[in-house]
């Protein structure tokens, strides 16, 4: 008869805690003991998870991290949303981590590109977020997660109010496996605002030196937007907000997005659209829709992180945002993963680079950035099943079988920074993959999912088009002044023209000097102040004034 | 924790009276021009006429002494970088300052590279900036050229449109022809410089300076270094030595190490003298840092401006 375990893992799990018994109080663990502790907690060889999210970084963790010796913690295999600090690389050169899987490394991605061709690092995958998010519970499941809470009572139910984001997702994934949460706290209190997290989800909270670093990236300044993002925001909402319907949608960060936010109270106002478009949003809060909010565009928010500076704003609209029984908002990265893929009709965003077959694509050699959010939202899920009016209208077969799609808009300036063309032969992502030895090319969104590309010359529906070549055409015929665009010859432009395969501004009623920096709601972080009511209390770095 | 690195400028930054301008009663400055003339034979300040700046070998020899005393003065005033990063030759007084090379060591080594490099392509050759173009763009144009002309050498990488070639004179004026017709560079400037450097044409150069540099007993870095030709954080004087005779016939990788220094950290930059490009290429690459420029703003308001920053 077979002497099999079955209780391994529950076992090891029991063993660790018991050789921290020394170190703690319940499930606080004291901040002087966090490097020994992370060394009997975590064993050589385990899979770690690092929050590394987009905005909330737990620092005091990973600096420990770094501080254990490798002699007794090595070959980590790391799992993280985001490579932001330098110490989540350091550890791979301390010999503490040997391979890691993860989303995104923007603040990183020279660092993980040198360290990868120098032998330092291995990396397993680059994922989006939600599937990064799926193979916690299937191949990646982790051994321990680190992870940042707001506050936390003794026992170890824990407060991670507005910047909740995904460590929902990655305790469960934890607790649930016999893996050792812990949780550093920017302070252990005896009544939290709320529970977002049970405490027998978790094993440790720790107090950490200093509150958890968190980044304002959802903030855009007005006063960057030019003439041309606003032309082509207005080229958006009127050739595919207005002409779909769209009702509900995620916007991508960047100006071109910024400034569709701050026209919807000016511009679509006047197009008589408030209430027909726009009302249901999955995106973080960005400050440049307030003016939107405040006008009664918006019936709801919601988010997958926070955004600093927007916490009492948002506790004032609970109307519009999710917020729980304290007041304050509660987002949540998983769900607003699959809310953004799912349930809403249109994702947009811009991209830096463009092939003819609209494949799009943000690397740059010798970066490796990854994706994050964007590949989730910006395809069509196939899986997909209710329907919607905006939904409907990508349907161009008879075909009784036929379905409709998302809709997925790349907003591009057809040349970046007035010099490095956008619309390109060929992806730099090819060479990237080659460089880095990926298995597939990086690409950000494929060209099969985009329905709708809009340029500063105008739209091109290429969910429309029948068969490649039409689907390059359209391309071409918005793709100004670039080796792609001086393609198209007149006649096929007119054709295209005529099936409505492609609009220019004057095919929408919209002439180009109408694009002016006063149709935007606001010019600068001061008006969006002034629009919050004093609610809005942006970062130091945008208080220019 | 913003961390901070010192930005030590290369060949071009250089200006006539650049050393006579300093205060030489100023002690740290008086150590080095002591230095300098017991290693050259030559007061300092007989270095940096307009005439004697034609030669590399005065140019490198003035930016090395300026860059000493600017990274000194610094120090003693009790700005701490956390790391160091010269520009070409500038990785010399980077080496100084970071304590892996003598003040007199790095004099006997420039004076050594700047001689061969005088001599190694007297005429006919030369360097030019451009600016506007995509590294990738770059590229295919030069592989382009390259097939039916004169070879030309990527020399800088600086920023991520900001680029300096190296090869002969006559292919680069046609190369910067070409450029002009098939994209869209927004500026093409041949530099007042007759020797192509960072490329294999020098190679011959870096093993005469590999040989004397090995020579030396060097110190271990009291600072990280950003190499020049590996685009890499250096932490050995083994490996420090390598880039200082090896960076020569090699592309400067700029962009590389600063945006490295940028991601390990970096959110302050200050450049030494004579300061002006580094920091201009710094601002527009790294908005988010603060750069501050020695000769714009003066040693003192650059140490009080630091101290306030670390505050912050």
């Amino acid at each position: 008869m077979s002497t099999k375990s079955w209780t391994t893992k529950r076992d090891e799990k029991a063993r660790r805690i018991k050789s921290i018994a020394h170190l703690t109080e319940g499930a606080v663990l004291k901040t002087e003991n966090i490097v020994e502790a992370l060394e009997h907690l975590i064993m050589p060889g385990d899979k770690v998870v690092l929050e590394g999210d987009n905005q909330k970084q737990a620092d005091f963790l990973s600096q420990a991290l770094v501080q254990v010796s490798a002699g007794k913690v090595n070959k980590l295999h790391m799992i993280m949303s985001s490579i932001s600090r330098p110490e989540h690389l350091d550890i791979f050169e301390k010999g503490i981590a040997e391979k890691i899987d993860f989303s995104f490394a923007g603040p990183q991605s020279l660092r993980v590109s040198q360290m990868l061709e120098d032998g330092i690092l291995k990396i397993g995958e680059i994922h989006t977020y939600l599937e990064l998010y799926g193979r916690l519970f299937v191949d990646l499941i982790p051994n321990v997660a680190l992870v940042a809470a707001d506050k936390a009572d003794r026992f170890g139910n824990l407060y991670t109010g507005p910047n909740t984001e995904e460590t929902p997702a990655i305790v469960e994934a934890t607790a649930f496996k016999d893996g050792i949460v812990i949780v550093q706290v920017n302070e252990i209190v005896d009544e939290l605002p709320r529970v977002d997290i049970p405490a027998s989800w978790v094993d440790f909270v720790v107090e950490s030196d200093k509150p958890y670093q968190l980044e304002a990236l959802f903030t855009r300044d007005p006063k960057h937007i030019t003439e041309l993002h606003i032309l082509i925001a207005m080229l958006t909402i009127r050739g595919v907000y207005e002409k779909h319907q769209v009702k509900s949608l995620n916007h991508g960060i960047g100006f071109n997005t910024a400034a569709i936010e701050l026209l919807l109270p000016t511009y679509a106002e006047k197009l008589g659209l408030k209430g027909k478009i726009a009302s249901n949003w999955v995106l973080n809060p960005h400050p440049t829709l307030i003016p939107a909010i405040e006008s009664g565009w918006v019936d709801t928010i919601h988010c997958f992180g926070g955004e600093v500076g927007m916490e009492q704003y948002v506790a004032a609209r609970p109307d519009v945002f999710f917020t729980g029984k304290d007041g304050s908002l509660r987002s949540n990265r998983a769900f607003a993963q699959v809310a953004g893929q799912y349930a809403v009709d249109m994702f947009v965003g811009s991209t830096l680079q463009m092939d003819r077959n609209a494949n799009s694509s943000t690397v740059v050699s010798g970066r490796l950035a990854g994706f994050g959010g964007a590949p989730n939202m910006g395809h069509d899920p196939h899986g997909r099943r209710h329907s919607s009016p905006a939904w409907l209208d990508m349907i161009t077969s008879k075909d009784p079988l036929a379905k409709g799609r998302k809709l997925v808009v790349q907003t591009v300036e057809t040349f970046q920074n007035g010099n490095t063309p956008v619309f390109v032969e060929s992806l730099d992502a090819v060479e990237v993959a080659k460089q880095a030895n990926l298995a597939i090319a990086p690409v950000m969104i494929y060209g099969d999912d985009v329905t709708h590309v809009v340029t500063e010359e105008g739209v091109a529906y290429i969910y429309k088009a029948e068969g490649e070549q039409e689907r390059r055409d359209a391309l071409s015929a918005v793709a100004g002044v670039t080796t792609v665009g001086t393609a198209s010859n007149a006649t096929t432009i007119q054709s295209l023209r005529d099936k409505g395969i492609v609009a220019y501004p004057q095919d929408l009623g919209i002439a180009r000097t109408e694009a002016k920096r006063s149709l935007l709601a606001a010019q600068n972080v001061q008006d969006i102040v002034e629009w919050s009511k004093g609610l809005y209390n942006p970062p130091a770095k945008f208080k220019n004034w | 924790m913003k961390k901070t690195t010192f930005l030590f400028p290369g060949q071009g930054s250089q200006k006539p009276g650049m050393l006579n301008a300093l205060d030489a009663s100023d002690p740290v400055t008086a150590e080095i021009f002591a230095q300098t003339y017991e290693e050259l034979g030559q007061p300092a300040t007989a270095l940096d006429s307009e005439e004697n700046l034609q030669s590399t070998v005065y140019v490198q020899i003035c930016l090395l002494i300026a860059g000493v005393i600017s990274g000194r003065q610094l120090l003693a005033k009790g700005v701490k970088p956390d790391f160091v990063a010269g520009h070409s030759v500038g990785a010399f007084a980077a080496a100084v300052i970071g304590g892996v090379l003598s003040f007199k060591q790095a004099l006997a080594l420039v004076k050594t590279r700047g001689t061969l490099m005088q001599n190694a392509y007297p005429q006919g050759y030369g360097m030019a900036a451009l600016v506007g173009l995509s590294l990738p763009v770059l590229n295919n144009e030069i592989c382009v050229h390259n097939e039916n002309q004169s070879t030309i050498y990527l020399a800088n990488i600086n920023t991520a449109d900001q680029q300096v070639i190296a090869g002969r004179l006559d292919s680069i004026q046609r190369f910067i022809e070409t450029l002009k017709q098939n994209t869209s560079i927004r500026k093409a400037k041949v530099l007042n410089m007759s020797v192509p450097s960072h490329c294999v044409l020098l190679k011959d150069v870096s093993e005469v300076l590999k040989e004397q540099i090995g020579k030396l007993i060097l110190g271990e870095p009291v600072f990280g270094y950003a190499s020049n030709h590996s685009g890499r954080l250096l932490k050995t004087s083994d490996a420090i030595r390598e880039d200082l005779w090896k960076s020569v016939a090699c592309t400067v990788q700029w962009h590389d190490a600063t945006t490295l220094l940028y991601e390990l950290g970096t959110r302050i930059f200050i450049e030494t003298n004579p300061s002006g490009i580094l920091s201009k290429m710094a601002e527009s690459a790294f908005p988010d840092a603060d750069v501050l420029a020695v000769q714009e703003v003066g040693t003192g308001p650059v140490s009080w401006l630091w101290k306030s920053f670390q505050a912050e």
